[in-house]
């Protein structure tokens, strides 16, 4: 139980910080980072796995809620906690038995990172192509994948170590 | 049977990724729509209470802005009036009732803030603040801090200090959603100014300074500096209202029709107080159009 109150904790903060602050950088009208995937990278691995894609599902239709963007962040977030699993039984043996979120403790620092990454690939791709909606600025969207994806894995990375030394 | 249930039982959860990411697809599909750009929930009382609170606090960091852009807007309504004056010596009985009608209908609305009436179209000016925004989107959006309840509805004009701004497109009990020209689904119905040719104005990513002039054939004289208006050929906008200014032009030996970079005349940056037109003939308009 006190898990779950630390986690929804967790999530309103991301929530926060995403609708608040990165929602409103706008730098260049390029990077935007989206910070709040990490609440799907910390989504309990005991729990069954049509549960964490229906979670994630919840996750990303909050953001669309403050967005105005419906759909676009849902689809991103439902195949990102549906990765999840493949991904960590890669690194790990026993997945099935795995407890709790994914952290750096979990996996160690070099496979945290491969996870991370290939999550926000995944995940930027789906919500920059899907906003676009057409390939015929596909340079300016992959542009915008890359650039922001690069800010929101500093970003996710900084809070990992601020979540791991508190 | 057998066979199959236990398929189905094996592929459960690829089975549910893929039901959840239609679900998904078909939400972004409505939602790209123009007629529902924000419709999910855009313009609801939760999100709309939050943005406010958010404009709130950030209201107090640009007041020097705000004041310097209501400065200049005071400056040009002065000038107008100014001109308005010196056509009054000319042409004393029509001007000075247009000048009269424009002031003296002056009325408030439920917040004392006031609300005027244009004199030679029945349009009224409802002044409004853009408590949130977005510009670096293919499907951007304002949202106001005025909703039905001071009479907006949709597909009501929107324009700022130097030219329009976008169409009003859902509208709740104290806020509206306003799709502004930076929106890949609106189109502009635009004029050159000097020579009343109609075109029209879009816009797409990435540059928010920029749209496209389409539709205007190779005969038709244009050039650099060229001021676009609106053309008044709906009820959103009344005619000549600033659009933008011709900013580039390309014509290829083949071509039919010109390449017209606008510079649009609204900077989408700083935009802060804006004015929803509100057409007193609107219905009376649709009916008979559609009759």
């Amino acid at each position: 139980m006190a898990q779950w109150f630390k986690y929804i904790g967790i999530l309103l903060l991301l929530l926060f910080m995403q609708v608040f602050l990165l929602d409103n950088l706008h730098w260049l009208g390029l990077v935007h980072p989206y910070v709040y995937l990490w609440a799907i990278l910390l989504l309990p691995m005991e729990l069954p796995r049509w549960m964490q894609m229906l979670l994630g599902a919840t996750i990303g239709m909050l953001i669309d809620w403050f967005t105005h963007s419906p759909g676009i962040h849902m689809a991103g977030c439902v195949m990102i906690a549906f990765l999840r699993p493949q991904l960590v039984a890669n690194y790990v043996q026993d997945v099935d038995r795995l407890k709790g979120a994914i952290t750096i403790n979990v996996l160690g620092l070099g496979n945290y990172l491969r996870l991370l990454a290939i999550l926000i690939v995944v995940h930027h791709s789906i919500v920059f192509m899907l906003e676009a909606f057409t390939f015929y600025h596909l340079g300016y969207t992959l542009l915008q994948i890359l650039l922001s994806g690069v800010f929101s894995f500093a970003f996710i990375l900084m809070l990992e170590y601020v979540r791991k030394n508190t | 049977m057998r066979n199959l249930l236990q398929l189905i039982v094996r592929y459960s959860n690829f089975l549910l990724l893929l039901g959840l990411e239609v679900v998904a697809f078909i939400f972004v599909v409505r939602g790209n729509r123009y007629q529902q750009v924000a419709a999910s929930g855009a313009a609801n009382a939760v999100t709309g209470s939050i943005q406010l609170m958010q404009d709130n606090v950030n209201s107090y960091f640009r007041l020097r802005a705000d004041n310097a852009q209501l400065l200049e807007e005071n400056a040009k309504l002065n000038a107008e009036i100014m001109h308005l004056l010196n056509m009054q010596e000319n042409d004393t009985n029509v001007c000075r009732a247009v000048y009269e009608s424009s002031t003296s209908r002056f009325r408030s609305n439920s917040e004392g803030q006031g609300a005027y009436v244009s004199s030679d179209l029945d349009y009224t000016f409802i002044p409004a603040h853009v408590i949130a925004y977005s510009n670096d989107r293919h499907h951007n959006y304002l949202t106001l801090n005025k909703g039905s309840r001071d009479g907006i509805t949709p597909d009501m004009g929107v324009i700022g200090k130097d030219g329009i701004v976008g169409v009003v497109q859902t509208v709740s009990t104290h806020f509206s959603v306003v799709a502004p020209v930076i929106h890949e689904g609106i189109y502009i119905s635009s004029m050159i100014s000097k020579n009343n040719y109609v075109a029209t104005l879009h816009w797409h990513v990435p540059d928010i300074r920029h749209a496209e002039l389409e539709d205007v054939a190779r005969h038709v004289n244009v050039a650099v500096g060229d001021t676009i208006v609106t053309s008044g050929l709906s009820a959103i906008f009344p005619a000549n209202m600033p659009v933008g200014v011709v900013s580039k032009l390309s014509l290829g030996e083949g071509d039919s029709y010109y390449d017209i970079d606008v510079q649009l005349a609204t900077d989408f940056h700083s935009l802060r107080t804006v004015h929803i037109l509100q057409f007193a003939h609107r219905n009376e308009l649709d009916s008979i159009a559609n009759r």
